[in-house]
């Protein structure tokens, strides 16, 4: 069972479920562009407000199981991830 | 808890001692290169004429005049920058619109703050080109200005942009806004949590917008060449980055622009955004020569990104043991001309170092008609998290509390979570805290004269991971070079020449460290997020493990045995067979040519297992009751590091950041004029700290080593700006009895607190 965190500004489109959580085919590697398109299934309109142009909105993150993932919607989820979309982080120094 | 322990922790020869660094000669002697100390015979000079206006429509530019004027080569409107289109992409720092990228460069249709750049002159020498550049003809429609986050909110303020409109990750509100961006994070159930408390405190806080007061001002100077190829010297955080945000404004392709980074006067943050450098190579384009720009002091205020000013709401509910159990906070973060996301960080930091079973966090970043700010020094940090001490300060006096256990009960921990919903790793919060309250300092009394007390507060920043890339040379002699692509802002050269002694059994001495430019090594992020010893410097470890591995196989060659057979311990090649005397790189190094020739270690990384810093500093000082002013008597900055690589550039970064956090608390402002002017665009009407205003900073290093990181490395340089804004207010307060809720607590403001101050001030 992968555990989706939604983003809070977003949760009106998952009648204000913090987490959502999916059964995902177990029959192919599970990508996040093909988590979010199941996802949108069940909550129309997440798919559109997380993407820019076919891919993750700038200034957002993807995190697996507290890792940020560097690929983005292509990452791979595991089949008890846990996964957040966050900003990313940026420094001053 | 039970203390950690690295595996090779207190076992280093190298890191941990204090070599004098490499670049240290030339930087006191003055023969280091910074940017205006470029020179070429037949180079221009050129000077960026400005908008006198805060906020205006331009109708026209008329440059005849000064096209005509001797000795004037060229000038550029925004006319000569490509059409970019309104796309959003991730740049030097976080993410933009390549529209407005091209339109901060040099403006289009509208002057949106006072020193938004409008043309450019090249000409023979600067009096010449600032002459030209005086007599270009603009015709501006003065609009209403709006300086303040705030009254950028309200209902009727003027509009910077007639379609933006308040983006909230990808929805889109109708109506048009100086809202760019909202940013929630919200856990568990409010109501019930604040229901649940014993003690609620609801407060309000401002901020001033701040510069980061780097001492070398904006330069860049390039030279475009007729086969196409461009090259770019200038002052920056970060060679790629800037290469990269000149080929976006400028739509050229990467291998045709070389940013050689030369030697940097300070940053913080805010030298990771492009300027001058578009400008300098169109002029140049334009000429055919070098084209040299170099930014005055009223410039870099007036033009460059300084801090987001801000406010906020903070709301915290305690239980009578001090258990926080809800928190609701809502902040205005100004962002300048043109959108950004500087509020978002904010929001991930301003509760990040207590444990919260429920909370809400709203922070907007609102369009003001000021520059657009940038990174400072754990950005967004510590306008935060100040309110927030200043609110446990509170809730520590009312719940009879002592202000360090309070935060105690409270502190993040592995495991918990950040209001974002980021899992905490190993994180040393707890123990910088116990550190603190240790200390002899915490453990004197505090000082207990009148207006005298003792404040504490706590700081957090995330640090950064991002790219690097680095290559380890073994000389003929066995001594080593290493080249990295971090500019070196506070002494890195020698932290990456102590993490590649380390590992090869070598002297810092014996490792020359050199930073390259972008035609010289591979792709490195910038030198910021406290990033670069942990992430460059993992980079290095990785080169130089890797040319440890091709010795081995060199050592192999000439023991007759297998590469495995081998091991690198102690500074030396060992046989596990115990048939050969030890090896060490400077014995091998002489006959690698007859053993296949020079080795050249390199890695190229986008390391994971960033760590975390949290600081506790504690404060005693006094207030002038005649006139406001506040004398630091004592000051302690406790910070876990993770491992100090040179423990004394770690204590230099924590004295620095103290400092310019002290400058913050207590005097630096811009401050505006109604019609959006900066008044004070000069160090001497913008207070910064000097050595007379600032004690002897002790600083305490906790070692809490990151473990993901070879050699336990965290970011150390940025954490420690972010608590003194709260220690100072705290120690204000208890001094005097009264709360100053705005930055800068200046004497006039602390002079007016004082004439309410209550009969009986509150108790230290």
């Amino acid at each position: 069972m992968v555990t989706v965190h939604i983003p809070a500004l977003l949760r009106d489109l998952t009648g204000g479920a913090a987490q959502v959580q999916l059964d995902l085919p177990d029959d192919a590697p599970v990508t996040v562009r093909r988590l979010l398109e199941h996802l949108d299934e069940r909550h129309r309109g997440l798919l559109e407000a997380l993407l820019y142009e076919g891919d993750l909105m700038p200034g957002i993150a993807v995190f697996i199981d507290n890792d940020q993932a560097m690929m983005g919607l292509q990452a791979k989820v595991g089949p008890q991830s846990d996964v957040h979309f966050i900003p990313p982080v940026v420094g001053g120094h | 808890m039970e203390p950690f322990t690295h595996p090779r922790h207190g076992k280093y020869d190298v890191i941990g001692t204090r070599p004098i660094r490499h670049d240290g000669e030339d930087k006191v002697t003055g023969r280091a290169q910074y940017g205006a100390d470029i020179h070429f015979p037949d180079q221009l000079h050129g000077y960026v004429l400005r908008s006198p206006h805060a906020h205006a429509r331009i109708l026209s530019i008329d440059t005849r005049k000064a096209e005509a004027m001797p000795g004037v080569k060229a000038i550029v409107t925004s006319k000569d920058l490509p059409r970019l289109p309104d796309k959003i992409i991730e740049s030097g720092e976080g993410v933009e619109n390549q529209k407005y990228m091209s339109d901060r460069i040099l403006a289009s249709d509208k002057a949106l703050f006072k020193g938004h750049p409008i043309a450019a002159v090249a000409a023979t020498d600067p009096w010449t080109a600032e002459e030209a550049a005086n007599a270009i003809e603009v015709q501006y429609e003065v609009l209403e200005a709006v300086t303040d986050p705030v009254e950028a909110l309200r209902e009727g303020a003027p509009l910077l942009f007639d379609r933006i409109t308040t983006t909230t990750l990808g929805q889109k509100e109708v109506k048009a806004t100086n809202v760019c961006l909202h940013t929630r994070h919200q856990r568990g159930d409010l109501a019930a949590g604040f229901a649940e408390a014993d003690e609620v405190f609801e407060r309000e806080f401002k901020t001033a917008t701040v510069h980061q007061g780097y001492i070398e001002p904006q330069n860049a100077t390039a030279l475009a060449r007729s086969d196409g190829h461009i090259t770019v010297w200038t002052s920056t955080q970060g060679a790629f980055p800037a290469r990269d945000q000149i080929a976006t404004v400028l739509k050229k392709d990467l291998s045709k622009i070389r940013v050689i980074p030369m030697e940097i006067g300070g940053g913080f943050g805010g030298k990771i955004p492009i300027y001058l450098e578009p400008v300098a190579v169109l002029l140049s384009e334009k000429t055919g020569h070098p084209v040299k720009l170099v930014m005055s002091r009223a410039d870099v205020f007036q033009t460059t990104g300084p801090a987001s000013a801000t406010a906020a709401k903070i709301k915290l509910g305690f239980k009578k043991d001090g258990t926080l159990v809800a928190a609701d906070v809502w902040m205005a973060y100004e962002a300048g001309a043109f959108p950004g996301n500087w509020g978002a960080t904010g929001a991930m930091c301003v509760l990040a170092p207590y444990r919260l079973p429920n909370l809400q966090i709203d922070v907007l970043d609102v369009l003001t008609n000021t520059p657009k700010v940038a990174a400072y020094r754990a950005p967004s940090s510590p306008q935060a998290l100040w309110g927030v001490e200043s609110v446990m300060d509170e809730a520590a006096l009312k719940l009879g509390m002592d202000p360090i256990d309070l935060r105690l009960k409270n502190a993040a921990v592995e495991g918990d979570q950040r209001p974002d919903g980021y899992t905490w790793p190993r994180i040393g919060l707890v123990e910088t805290l116990q550190a603190a309250k240790a200390s002899e300092h915490y453990r004197s009394p505090p000082p207990n004269k009148p207006n005298q007390a003792r404040g504490v507060a706590v700081g957090y920043w995330h640090n950064a991971g991002l790219q690097s890339s680095a290559t380890v040379a073994i000389n003929m002699d066995g001594t080593a070079s290493v080249v990295t692509g971090s500019v070196d802002i506070g002494g890195s050269r020698a932290s990456m020449a102590i993490m590649a002694a380390e590992t090869l059994g070598l002297k810092a001495e014996e490792v020359r460290p050199l930073v390259a430019d972008t035609d010289s090594i591979g792709h490195t992020d910038v030198t910021g997020g406290s990033r670069t010893t942990f992430a460059t410097g993992y980079a290095v470890y990785l080169a130089a493990q890797d040319a440890v591995e091709q010795m081995k196989h060199r050592v192999a060659k000439l023991w007759d045995c297998k590469p495995d057979d081998i091991a690198f311990e102690g500074g030396a090649f060992r046989s596990k067979q115990n048939g050969h005397e030890p090896m060490t790189v400077r014995k091998l190094a002489p006959q690698l040519p007859r053993t296949g020739g020079p080795v050249q270690g390199q890695a190229s990384i986008l390391p994971k297992g960033v760590g975390a810093g949290f600081g506790c500093h504690i404060a005693d000082i006094e207030v002038d009751s005649e006139t406001g002013k506040v004398t630091i008597l004592r000051y302690t900055a406790v910070q876990d590091v993770g491992t100090a690589i040179h423990p004394a550039y770690v204590e230099g970064q924590i004295s620095g950041g103290a400092t310019q956090g002290i400058g913050w608390a207590l005097n630096e402002e811009y401050v505006h004029s109604d019609k959006g002017e900066m008044l004070n665009a000069g160090f001497l009407d913008y207070r910064m700290p000097t050595a007379l205003d600032v004690p002897n900073i002790d600083t305490i290093l906790v070692e809490v080593p990151n473990p993901g990181h070879p050699y336990g490395v965290r970011g150390v340089g940025e954490t420690p700006i972010v608590p003194p804004m709260g220690a100072m207010h705290n120690a204000i307060a208890r001094a005097i009895g009264v709360r100053v809720r705005e930055l800068p607590m200046s004497p006039p403001r602390v002079q007016a607190a004082l004439a309410h101050q209550p009969a009986k001030p509150i108790p230290a």
